[in-house]
C-alpha cells in the first residue's frame, strides 16, 4: 500500500492562510490504514483546524468528509457539493488521491495535508517499512523476493558494497543490508547461482515519468496499436 | 594504451600506490607539490573521486595535471555521483588526458559526507562500470553508439573489502567484477594480517592481482573507526587500545611503525601485488612508511 504521513499542523495552517471555509478531504484506502488520511484522521484534522482558528478569534469553518478512494473520478465525484461550499480543500489522500481532486475540481485550492512516503507494508502495529519503488522493472525473480532497488540503500543490482558492517547497512546501522539478506535468502533456496552472472544496468526509459498502464484487454478502446 | 602501471602489474613486482585526496579548492599547486614529494617512492598515485561523499576539485582534473607532471595515475571513478552518460563522457576524457588506468568504486553513501542533503545517482554499480569500460574499449558506449577515433584501452581496478563480515555476499559481488573484466583489485583498509585469511582462503581473487589498502590515521580518526562506522574500515580493538593509551605522540610513531611492518608482512606473503597507502591528515609521513 502506499505510505503517508500527516504534515505538521503548523505547516498546513500556514498553507491555509486567508481562507476560511475548508474541506478536509479524507482518502478511505491506503492513507487510512497507515492512520495518516482516512475519515478519522480528517475529523480529527478539522477539529484541531476549528480549534487553533478558535483561539486566533477567527471566522473560520472546516468540514471533513471521506471517500473510499481519491484515485477514483467516481469517489471524486462524490465531494462535488462539499468542494462547491468550500474556498480550499485540505486532502489527506496520497499525492496521487490530491492531484486527482486537484484535477477534477480545478477552480478550488488543494493543499496537501500529508506527505506521500513510500509503497510499503505493515510490518506490525503502527508501523510500516518501505518495499517497493515501482521501477517497471522487477529484479524480486533473481534477488531471493527482496528488492535490491528498494531495499539497498544505494539500489545497487549486483551484490553488496563495501562498507557493510555485520549484515548491517552502511548508511543506517539500525538497517539490514539487502544484500546480505538476498545472499542468505538464494543460499536458503538453494538459487545462488542466480548471482553468479552480471546484472545489466535498469532500463532507465521503461520507468519515464509520469507512467502511463493501458491493460491489453482495453487497448482497442484507445485505439493502441 | 600501455602505461607502466599495467606493464608493472603483468610483473611480479611490488607496486606502492599512493592515494591523494582532490582538495577543496580551484589551486593545484598543493597537490602537485605532495605528489611530486612523492615521486620516486611510490610507483604510482591513485586519484580518489570525492572521498567519503566530500567534495573536492574533479579527480580528473587532478588525474591529469599529475600525468602531465609525470606521475603514473590511476582516475578513480564513483557511481555515486554520475550517470552513465557523465561516467562515460569521463572515461573518455581520461583517455584524452593519457590515463591508463581506471578504479570502479560504487562509492561511500552521502551521510558520511559534507552534502548529506545531495541526490544519490547510483545509475550504475561498479560492476556495471566495469561492464560499460570494456564496452568502450570495444569501440562503443553503452547504448551502442560507435564511438569516434581513438581506440580505448585501460586497466580497470575494483574495491573489495576483505574484512566485509559476512564475506560471501562480498566475493559473490567480487566474482562478478572480475566477470566484468577487472584486472586488478585494491582492498578497503587492512590492518592485520589476520584480518585477511578468511579472504585469502578463498580462490575467488586467486587469479587477480591484489593490492592491500593502507591507512595511516590521525590520533583524532582513531574513534571513527573503533565502532566500525566508517564504511569497509574496521581497525582491531586491540590495536586501537593499544594507539589510543600510547598517546599522541608516541602514536605517531607506533602507527608508522605498524603500517611499515604491515607493508612488509604483505610483501613477504607474495599474495598482494602491492600496497596502497592512504594518509589523510599525514601526507608527511607517507614517505616515512618506505
Amino acid at each position: 500500500m502506499i505510505v503517508a504521513q500527516r504534515k505538521p499542523f503548523d505547516e498546513i495552517k500556514s498553507m491555509l492562510e486567508g481562507y476560511s471555509k475548508i474541506l478536509v478531504a479524507g482518502c478511505g484506502t491506503c492513507v487510512a490504514v497507515c492512520l495518516a488520511g482516512g475519515e478519522k484522521e480528517a475529523g480529527l484534522l478539522a477539529s484541531q483546524l476549528m480549534l487553533s482558528a478558535s483561539v486566533d478569534n477567527k471566522d473560520f469553518v472546516a468540514k471533513a468528509a471521506t471517500v473510499e478512494r481519491q484515485c477514483d473520478r467516481e469517489f471524486l465525484q462524490l465531494f462535488r457539493d462539499r468542494v462547491a461550499e468550500a474556498d480550499a480543500v485540505v486532502s489527506i489522500a496520497c499525492g496521487a488521491g490530491i492531484q486527482f481532486l486537484a484535477e477534477m475540481y480545478p477552480e478550488t485550492p488543494v493543499i496537501p495535508g500529508v506527505d506521500t512516503t513510500f509503497i510499503g507494508v505493515a510490518e506490525e502495529a503502527g508501523v510500516w517499512t518501505e518495499r517497493c519503488t515501482s521501477c517497471s522493472q522487477c529484479y524480486l525473480g533473481i534477488s531471493g523476493g527482496i528488492c535490491p532497488v528498494t531495499m539497498c540503500s544505494k539500489g545497487l543490482l549486483n551484490g553488496p558494497c563495501a562498507g557493510t558492517v555485520h549484515g548491517k547497512c552502511e548508511v543506517d546501522p539500525e538497517r539490514d543490508c539487502a544484500w546480505t539478506l538476498i545472499y542468505q535468502r538464494l543460499e536458503q533456496q538453494q538459487r545462488l547461482g542466480l548471482q553468479e552472472a552480471p546484472v545489466p544496468p535498469m532500463k532507465h526509459d521503461r520507468c519515464l515519468r509520469p507512467g502511463k498502464v493501458i491493460h491489453t484487454a482495453y487497448q482497442k478502446r484507445f485505439r493502441i496499436g | 594504451m600501455a602505461n607502466s602501471f599495467e606493464e608493472r602489474l603483468r610483473s611480479e613486482s611490488f607496486e606502492l600506490i599512493a592515494k591523494i585526496t582532490p582538495p577543496k579548492s580551484a589551486n593545484l599547486s598543493a597537490v602537485v607539490d605532495a605528489a611530486s614529494s612523492l615521486k620516486g617512492k611510490y610507483d604510482s598515485l591513485l586519484i580518489a573521486d570525492n572521498p567519503s561523499a566530500v567534495m573536492g576539485i574533479s579527480a580528473l582534473v587532478v588525474a591529469d595535471r599529475l600525468t602531465s607532471e609525470g606521475h603514473d595515475v590511476i582516475l578513480s571513478l564513483s557511481c555515486r555521483d554520475r550517470n552513465r552518460i557523465a561516467l562515460g563522457s569521463t572515461i573518455l576524457g581520461a583517455a584524452a588526458a593519457d590515463i591508463g588506468s581506471l578504479f570502479c568504486v560504487s562509492g561511500d553513501y552521502f551521510n558520511f559526507g559534507d552534502h548529506p542533503e545531495a541526490k544519490p545517482v547510483y545509475d550504475l554499480d561498479s560492476v556495471q562500470l566495469l561492464s560499460m569500460i570494456k564496452e568502450m574499449e570495444n569501440g562503443r558506449d553503452m547504448a551502442g553508439n560507435p564511438l569516434e577515433d581513438k581506440p580505448l584501452s585501460f586497466c580497470i581496478g575494483a574495491a573489495v573489502c576483505p574484512t566485509a563480515d559476512p564475506l560471501m555476499p562480498q566475493l559473490m559481488k567480487t566474482r562478478k567484477k572480475i566477470a566484468a573484466g577487472a584486472d586488478f583489485f585494491i582492498t578497503l583498509p587492512v590492518f592485520a594480517m589476520g584480518q585477511l585469511d578468511q579472504f585469502l582462503e578463498d580462490s575467488t581473487t586467486s587469479s587477480t592481482k591484489i593490492f592491500a589498502g593502507l591507512l595511516l590515521p590521525t590520533y583524532q580518526q582513531i574513534t571513527r573507526y573503533e565502532d566500525g562506522s566508517i564504511p569497509g574500515t574496521f581497525i582491531p580493538k586491540d590495536l586501537i587500545d593499544q594507539w589510543r593509551n600510547a598517546g599522541e605522540e608516541a602514536f605517531q610513531t607506533a602507527s608508522t611503525h605498524h603500517v611499515k611492518n604491515l607493508i612488509s608482512q604483505l610483501k613477504d606473503s607474495g599474495r598482494f601485488a602491492g600496497v596502497c597507502v592512504n594518509a589523510p591528515g599525514r601526507e608527511s609521513d607517507m614517505q616515512r612508511l618506505l
